[in-house]
């Protein structure tokens, strides 16, 4: 569903993503770890085609993304670090708002389905967003991946600055989307919730992916061994 | 200590942010620009006036012989003096006339106003300090000032300083103190170029007392914009809304509120049209006031009291020239009429100037330019002053005129009879003399207490803002 | 999309207070604006007729007592209180016509000179006296400036645009929704644009939609070619600010500082650059005193008078068939002699007035030029222009005056001089001023 192929972007001489190769398949928590500037969030704006890899491609469900732009984008949801929603509307009117923007016109009763699917409490649905904590603000987004059944879901950092309760919470809710046969990416740099949610876990940096391992297939304490004696090198 | 430190910090701060630089080095420009070509205006204005002046007192004593009568219908002019502050507020001066036509049986409105050969651009913007200090200063305060406090929230730095021991108080009057200097001393050049002008063109007079005064009336002004500033950038919580929010107060007080202000006083209070009024001087000359003891009767009235005096029937019985004395009598008469309907007009501006008062306590900018109009001897009151005293002059001469009449032209010279170049040289000479006093209080008291309040009350918001707690 | 984005952008707008705040001032603004015009006009078209009807019970007057005289019912005591001749009838009591710039239809939308220059004036044989109707207006109006709708506009405005329009972008960037925007699958230039498009829209709604709302209550003819020139008018300039807008958004991410940038232009556009202009025109073309200018005129008027009897006498032998030899009336020599020397001082003081005229009209085709640089400058002159209240047409009350003078002149003085009196019929066919 989600492929690069040989994905490569330098900056000024500097090379922030090197020759790298990810397939993602439905259904697939695939957690991106690395350190600030491994390159991770590089790789998420070429994916969403926010400047065009020097080298190589990103594909979405087959396409490249510099060649259909709209369509790939159609087909993928992004939730950043901090999501940021229009604060004066309500979560509801968010929701409707970036829904229309992808031709979708939602029902009253299909935004609240959607938002309480996401997790959100049925009593703040329709609360201006400003009064929204991190996390609510994410299951907004989440909510809209469902709304438009994305088979994407690209996501930075979103748990980083949860409480534990919450991001527990959201990694249930990520679960939920890869049932749904979502796709997912997720850039962290949290080992314990790529070890938890992911299905596979891949370990960048300075632009390289190092290694690719099965989230199922090693404990907790390996994997940050391994994480960091590729940090070393 | 901590306050010390804050207002230093705040001042390198500001001396390296290249567009505080760059205004404040525009509006430099800009005030020494203006004051320079203000000055060469007034050096023209003030040397034209006085050759003017001097012309027309030639003409006036060579005139040749006539009878002092056609002397009167002849008339001279009475030009406006112009002052040294009107480099700096200007006021009224470039709308009312710059002379003034002074002839027998008639008041006459000043003529030839600078704004009738002025482009119609002039309107838009002059480049003035009143001009520059009403919407420029303030806006630069504003650019300056709009940041200080709420940009340390955005940037974390709040909660960090918090934590450094500075109190919000400190904080807050660090950043206005700051904002002080920082308007200080750009006004500073302004102010010794002023204190150098006015020194040059009249020594140390009441001129610089008044450039002195102006200065106060001016920081007040300032004053108030600094105070809005900080304690507006105290209460938000983004820069962005703390410089719509100026932005507006900015717009209501300077911009629209004054406008908005004289012309509703003026849709109140009307003034009559000119030809109106001088319709309405006529019917009071010809039907009497309210109808009442119209000319033709008093005429009548008074010859028949001096020739009762005199204790005989007929005018030419008299020891003198009745008819210059009937001059006088009627010169007297028509000058209680036109004094009666301009001091109607007067009351009408007073009405108005009573509305604008009211107004200035919505908007600091009209309190601090009708001070300093006041100030400055340019408003409305100095130029009052200066037809009263005009008019003042033209009765006088119209006295002596018809006195020589009178006393003269009796006799075998009746009939043709002239007064030579002695006599027109010898007629009083007008020379205008300023009020002494500083400022009329009556007429400047509403509007400096308009602008003490705002300072005042700007002050006090500035301690509420920093007194208010606010969780970052 | 359009019309998604847009209900999106009218609930964000209609939930922030600034947008609120210009939604009640704006029209409050142009209301008050074009009801102090309708009033300001309203007057003026009263005083016309009160001068036209004078006029007319004037010469109807005369006529009829001409007409009773003629039948023998009535008899004049002096030579200047019969209306049959000439001269009183062109020249004595309120003889005379008045010549009127009429208002423009679109008069109350500025107004301009208006408050300075007079827009009637009175002509006889030997006059013209402009007469300023509001010589007795508080000046300190004229320092602070007429409220009128091009101020609303020009000044104002923009105001309002910059504050709606200044963070479209900006805004997005810092609160972070910008991410969020351009992974949608919509250009984000697009939406940008249809977002100031919207804005742009309601403002120009608001505004537009007041002029015509206010403009019919007052009686301000706009449903016409002139009102959709203003219409026009009003959509590029707001336009133009919108543009400026997203330019700097383009340019900058920082609200607060595109609010700076776009404020800072403003004061440009709207004070300093014409202050400059001004400044500059000026310099280049100085305009002297006036102070001056009174005595010169009288330095005219004594030095041709001086030589009254020499000009007159050749004249006369220069033009014998137009002037009546012999036995004439008392009046005939010393007004036929006032008459000549009253021509020779115009006509003098008309060549000494080029010293004010030529730098004026130099600076003003000077700001003319230069008034190109800054739109609201050229606006707030283009609206003067609308209105009729522009310096260059009021000033050709005097060219009216005095082409109507010289009809004036040419109707009467001719038969003066062959002392050629009129009948009470005549009365009816002389000269007025369309």
């Amino acid at each position: 569903m989600l492929k690069t192929i040989n994905l490569t972007k330098h900056f000024n001489g500097q090379t922030a993503v090197n020759d790298l190769n990810l397939t993602i398949a439905s259904g697939e928590i695939y957690c991106l770890l690395g350190a600030n500037g491994a390159g991770k969030t590089t790789t998420i704006n070429m994916l969403l085609n926010v400047f065009p890899p020097s080298a190589g491609k990103a594909m979405i469900g087959g396409m490249s993304v510099t060649e259909n732009p709209l369509e790939t984008k159609k087909r993928l949801t992004y939730i950043p670090e901090n999501l940021a929603l229009y604060p004066n509307l309500t979560g509801a009117e968010n929701l409707r708002f970036f829904c229309g923007l992808s031709g979708l016109n939602l029902t009253n009763a299909q935004q609240e389905a959607h938002l309480t699917e996401a997790g959100l409490q049925p009593v703040a649905i329709h609360k201006r967003v400003e009064t929204y904590s991190k996390g609510m603000r994410q299951k907004v987004g989440v909510a809209l991946a469902i709304a438009r059944s994305s088979d994407v879901l690209l996501l930075d950092e979103p748990t980083s600055g949860l409480d534990p309760a919450a991001s527990n919470d959201f990694a249930r809710l990520l679960e939920h989307m890869k049932d749904r046969g979502a796709a997912v990416l997720m850039a962290t740099h949290d080992l314990f919730r790529a070890k938890e949610t992911g299905t596979r876990i891949g370990i960048m940096n300075r632009g390289k992916l190092m290694d690719e391992l099965n989230a199922a297939d090693i404990s907790h304490s390996d994997l940050e061994q391994v994480y960091l004696n590729h940090m070393k090198s | 200590m901590i306050v010390r430190k804050i207002v230093s910090n705040e001042l390198t701060r500001l001396f390296r942010d290249r567009v505080v630089l760059a205004l404040a080095v525009t509006i430099l420009t800009l005030l020494v620009v203006s004051v320079l070509i203000g000055e060469r205006y007034y050096q023209q204005l003030s040397s034209a006036q006085s050759e003017a002046e001097y012309i027309s007192r030639l003409q006036w004593e060579q005139q040749g012989e006539k009878n002092p009568h056609s002397a009167a219908h002849y008339g001279t002019f009475a030009f406006k003096p112009v002052n040294v502050l009107m480099v700096f507020e200007p006021g009224v001066t470039r709308y009312t006339g710059v002379s003034l036509f002074l002839e027998g049986h008639r008041q006459n409105i000043a003529s030839n106003s600078l704004a009738e050969d002025l482009d119609a651009s002039l309107r838009f913007a002059e480049l003035t300090p009143s001009f520059i200090f009403t919407y420029l200063f303030p806006l630069f305060i504003i650019f300056a000032g709009f940041r200080m406090v709420v940009s340390e929230k955005e940037s974390g730095m709040y909660r960090f300083l918090m934590a450094q021991g500075v109190s919000r108080n400190q904080l807050v009057f660090g950043k206005t103190l700051a904002l002080w200097i920082v308007a200080a001393l750009l006004f500073l050049p302004f102010f010794v170029m002023g204190l150098l002008i006015t020194g040059l063109t009249s020594g140390v007079t009441s001129d610089m007392t008044r450039f002195m005064l102006l200065t106060l009336v001016w920081m007040g002004y300032f004053g108030v914009m600094i105070h809005l500033t900080i304690g507006v950038s105290s209460l938000v919580r983004h820069s962005g809304t703390a410089m719509v929010t100026l932005l507006a107060i900015w717009m209501l007080g300077s911009l629209l509120l004054p406008r908005l202000v004289t012309n509703a006083a003026a849709s109140r209070h009307t003034v009559p049209a000119t030809t109106e009024f001088y319709q309405a001087v006529r019917t009071d000359l010809t039907e009497g006031v309210d109808g009442h003891n119209p000319f033709s009767e008093h005429s009548l009235a008074f010859r028949d009291s001096v020739l009762s005096a005199h204790g005989v029937t007929d005018i030419n019985e008299l020891p003198f020239n009745f008819r210059g004395m009937m001059l006088q009598e009627a010169e007297e008469f028509e000058k209680r009429i036109y004094d009666m309907h301009f001091a109607r007009i007067h009351a009408i501006h007073d009405r108005q100037l009573a509305t604008f008062s009211m107004g200035s306590v919505l908007s600091p900018a009209l309190a601090m330019r009708l001070t300093a109009m006041n100030i400055a001897g340019t408003d409305i009151h100095a130029f009052r002053h200066f037809t009263q005293e005009a008019e003042a002059y033209r009765i006088n001469l119209m006295r002596e005129l018809n006195h020589d009449l009178r006393d003269n032209a009796v006799g075998d010279r009746a009939v043709g009879y002239v007064a030579g170049h002695d006599f027109f040289a010898d007629n009083p000479v007008f020379t205008y003399k300023r009020p002494s006093q500083l400022l009329s209080p009556l007429v400047t008291l509403p509007f400096m207490v308009s602008l003490f309040g705002w300072l005042m009350i700007s002050a006090g918001f500035v301690v509420m803002a920093a007194k208010k707690e606010e969780i970052v | 999309m359009i019309t998604h984005l847009f209900r999106f952008e009218w609930m964000q707008l209609w939930k922030s207070w600034s947008f609120r705040i210009s939604a009640v001032i704006i029209p409050f603004l142009i209301a008050y604006s074009v009801y102090l015009g309708h009033n300001r006009v309203a007057d003026q078209h009263q005083h016309v007729q009160v001068l036209q009807d004078l006029e007319e019970t004037f010469y109807a007057e005369m006529a009829e007592r001409l007409r009773l005289i003629e039948r023998g019912e009535y008899e004049v005591g002096a030579w200047f209180q019969d209306p049959a001749n000439p001269i009183v009838l062109a020249q004595f009591g309120d003889a005379g016509r008045h010549v009127i710039l009429h208002p423009k239809p679109l008069a109350a939308l500025a107004a301009g000179q208006s408050d300075l220059f007079p827009y009637y004036g009175k002509v006889t044989l030997t006059n013209r006296v402009a007469m300023r109707d509001n010589a007795f207006e508080n000046p300190v109006m004229q320092v602070t400036g007429q409220f009128d709708f091009a101020f609303v506009l020009v000044w104002l405005i923009p105001l309002f645009v910059i504050v709606l329009g200044y963070d479209v972008l900006s805004r997005e960037k810092e609160s972070g929704t910008y991410a969020l925007l351009q992974s949608q699958p919509i250009s984000i230039a697009n939406v940008l644009l249809l977002k100031t498009l919207f804005r742009f829209l309601v403002i120009s709604g608001i505004v537009i939609g007041s002029l015509l709302l206010f403009g019919a209550m007052f009686g301000v003819p706009l449903f016409n070619f002139g009102g959709l020139q203003v219409v026009l008018v009003v959509l590029l300039y707001i336009a133009f600010w919108f543009s400026l807008c997203v330019l700097i958004n383009l340019y900058s991410d920082r609200s607060a500082v595109n609010a700076i940038i776009l404020a800072g232009l403003w004061v440009f556009f709207v004070l300093i650059l014409p202050a400059l202009i001004t400044l500059y025109a000026g310099k280049q073309h100085p305009v002297p005193s006036r102070a001056m200018w009174v005595t010169e005129q009288r330095a005219i008027e004594q030095s041709v008078n001086r030589q009254r009897d020499v000009l007159f006498e050749s004249w006369k032998a220069d033009h014998p068939e137009e002037v009546v030899e012999g036995d004439t009336p008392i009046f005939y020599q010393a007004w036929l002699q006032r008459l000549l020397t009253n021509e020779m001082i115009q006509e003098r003081i008309d060549e000494a007035a080029d010293r004010f005229n030529t730098p004026r009209n130099a600076q003003a085709g000077l700001i003319n030029r230069l008034r190109l640089l800054s739109p609201p400058m050229y606006l707030q002159h283009w609206f003067q222009q609308t209105a009729g209240t522009d310096s260059d047409r009021l000033q050709t009350l005097d060219e009216q005056m005095r082409a109507f003078q010289q009809e004036w002149q040419a109707h009467f003085i001719p038969r003066f001089r062959q002392l050629d009196f009129f009948t009470s019929e005549e009365i009816q066919q002389i000269p007025r001023f369309e």
